[in-house]
């Protein structure tokens, strides 16, 4: 299960699209804000229902987001002992070094520039499976 | 002679014969005599003829010469050259009978040295009543002259001093009054001559004099002591008082004098000039804070501005990237089905886009140095170079030759800015080439006033003098045709890197046969 935070349209139609490219079905749940992220991800309000909103294996996290920034949720889940070895991509639209090395320090997987293309999902999903193999299933 | 009356012929015979001298014990010749040998007051008889003929001790005192020199002598001898003719007029008078009484005038003594003298001249007769000669009395007055002038000197001076000088005694009661003091306190010498010195004071300080009084009597004496005072018209006025103690004969103090120099003027302009220096430092102060303010404003305004643009920048490449996110998409997924036109038209759309992000992203580079803080080292150039060449391919073979003049000098630089700068000058100098024409582009370094110059020769368009001064503005394109796309920006960046490491760029071209950029950095030692 893939959790994608981002507030764009265009980017999530993007993130979509290259999705579908990539021939893998993954199931895919949208969320538009750091607030709701961070719900989301405690079961909290809306989502307190895990059987529909499961833990993610995977976090796409943009880092421009409406209320707060990303990286103020990157560090809130790595803060936290049930989620910190969730595998998490900062998408991101910047390519600054700056923006680079701070998420990797807040404990990003991987940090990847827009837009994301079938090829780049397929890596990622490579690495994710070689980083934690024991949260495959 | 001042025992004889004025028609009264001077000799012992006549004064026997004017006084009633009975019952005097001694000779009255003798008397006589002795009386005038031993007056102070030269005493001499002469003949009708100016000879002299009698010469008393007081003579030989007053003049120098003794009896047996002076004795059958002219008497003109005594006399200066220019005063000889007075000589004339008294004989004159003589022979008529007349008397010189208190005649002021100048005599020689023997040494030379003039002497003021005051004579009476007096006709001496004989039995018979015929004048037959002069007594001359010759009193010096040299010393009392000078006395008297140099009284006339003070009182003059006092007199004429703008100070106020006073003299009063030692009960305070004023005895002398100058015209300064006159024209300081407004009173005039008769109105106030014999009135206690407190009427010149105010209230409030009328027990200055008590104290000024017991040093006074002391003997001390007080000087530039700053007080107030109070004209007759009653209003104040800032003096600065010198009082000292008058002596009397026997040494005692009997008064004092005082001198009073009205210093309101100085007061005021002491005043006015403590309230200006007070103003001045209120006003840098205030001055120093408004810098200081404003400096912090302008801060705010510069990290506002840079935060500004960086954040529009950012927000800016967002909408681009869907712009050319879509039409690569609508490339991959309809390309082959659309008309040639249409694709045509869908490739612009994403050049310009590519040429939007190429914007933002220079004008990101841009603010980005203007912001940062840098350190600077030591930089070896020529592996920065070839490394910088490495990594762009069209700054290789053959899109372009590039050839370094080895080895360059090491500067003092931060390597990544240097490494922008540089690449952005290559990058001008692949893409602004004539069609056709492979880049070709020299480099070389030399020292240059303190600095090395980097020298980075190409074999474009070149720039034409009028412009070359623009070539580093931000937004600057000095190519309008659109096959030469540039930002605008490249060269800003070069600029600002160079200043910011404390360096400088320039350029030199005649417009037709490449340009020669340079860029000064500080040399690494």
């Amino acid at each position: 299960m893939i959790l994608l935070v981002e507030d764009e349209e265009d980017d999530v139609y993007f993130m979509d699209r290259a999705m579908k490219k990539t021939g893998a079905s993954l199931p895919m749940t949208l969320v538009r804000n750091g607030q709701e992220a961070m719900d989301y991800l405690k079961g909290a309000g809306q989502y307190a229902n895990r059987a529909r909103f499961p833990m993610p294996d995977l976090i796409f996290l943009d880092l421009k987001l409406p209320f707060g920034p990303g990286m103020d949720v990157l560090r809130w889940i790595r803060s936290r002992e049930d989620l910190k070895k969730i595998f998490v991509v900062v998408l991101t639209g910047s390519p600054e070094e700056e923006d680079r090395l701070q998420a990797l320090q807040l404990g990003a997987d991987l940090y990847q520039v827009k837009p994301p293309n079938a090829d780049v999902l397929r890596q990622i999903f490579a690495a994710r499976a070689k980083s934690r193999p024991q949260r495959q299933d | 002679m001042i025992l004889g009356g004025s028609e009264t012929a001077a000799s012992p015979e006549n004064m026997k014969s004017s006084f009633n001298m009975e019952g005097v014990p001694w000779d009255i010749g003798n008397y006589f005599s002795a009386l005038v040998q031993d007056s102070d007051d030269a005493i001499i008889s002469k003949d009708l003829h100016g000879v002299i003929l009698t010469w008393n001790k007081g003579a030989q005192q007053v003049f120098g010469y003794t009896a047996d020199e002076a004795v059958g002598k002219p008497i003109r001898m005594l006399i200066p050259e220019e005063r000889q003719s007075e000589e004339n007029a008294i004989l004159d008078r003589i022979q008529a009978g007349e008397r010189v009484d208190h005649f002021e005038t100048v005599r020689r003594r023997k040494d030379g040295a003039f002497i003021d003298v005051s004579l009476t001249i007096s006709p001496i007769r004989n039995a018979g009543g015929q004048i037959v000669g002069a007594s001359k009395i010759a009193r010096d007055i040299t010393q009392r002259k000078r006395e008297s002038m140099l009284q006339r000197r003070f009182a003059a001076i006092v007199e004429s001093s703008d100070d106020a000088i006073i003299s009063k005694d030692l009960n305070g009661i004023i005895q002398s009054w100058n015209a300064g003091a006159e024209r300081i306190f407004g009173y005039t010498a008769a109105e106030i001559v014999g009135q206690p010195v407190q009427i010149l004071m105010p209230p409030e300080r009328k027990n200055e004099e008590t104290e000024i009084l017991a040093r006074i009597r002391r003997g001390e004496r007080v000087e530039h002591y700053e007080t107030v005072r109070r004209r007759k018209d009653g209003t104040l006025i800032d003096i600065s008082l010198t009082i000292s103690p008058i002596l009397g004969p026997f040494g005692d103090v009997i008064g004092a004098s005082k001198i009073s120099r009205d210093i309101t003027e100085r007061k005021r302009s002491e005043l006015a000039l403590a309230r200006l220096t007070t103003e001045l430092n209120t006003l840098n102060a205030d001055l120093e804070k408004r810098v200081a303010e404003r400096t912090e404003s302008l801060k705010a305004a510069v990290a506002q501005m840079q935060e500004f643009s960086y954040t529009v920048s950012h927000d800016l490449r967002s909408p681009v990237r869907s712009i050319q996110g879509f039409a690569t998409a609508i490339l991959e997924d309809y390309g082959p089905s659309l008309d040639a036109n249409v694709r045509d038209l869908i490739e612009r759309i994403q050049r310009s886009a590519l040429r939007m992000e190429k914007l933002i992203q220079d004008v990101l580079a841009y603010s980005r140095i203007s912001s940062s803080k840098i350190e600077c080292g030591k930089v070896d150039m020529d592996i920065l170079i070839r490394e910088l060449i490495k990594e762009h391919q069209e700054f290789q073979k053959p899109l372009a030759i590039i050839d370094i003049k080895s080895p360059l000098r090491p500067v003092l630089a931060n390597e990544a800015l240097l490494t922008q700068a540089i690449t952005n000058l290559f990058g001008n100098s692949v893409k602004f080439v004539a069609r056709g024409k492979t880049p070709c582009i020299e480099i070389w370094t030399e020292p240059q006033d303190k600095r090395i110059r980097l020298w980075v020769k190409d074999n474009g368009l070149g720039i034409q003098p009028e412009f070359q001064s623009r070539a580093f503005g931000i937004f600057e394109r000095l190519h309008p045709d659109l096959n030469y796309e540039g930002t605008g920006i490249g060269l800003a960046i070069v600029r600002r890197a160079a200043e910011k490491m404390g360096g400088g760029v320039g350029v030199v071209s005649d417009g037709a046969n490449g340009c020669s950029f340079w860029m000064d950095l500080p040399p690494a030692t």
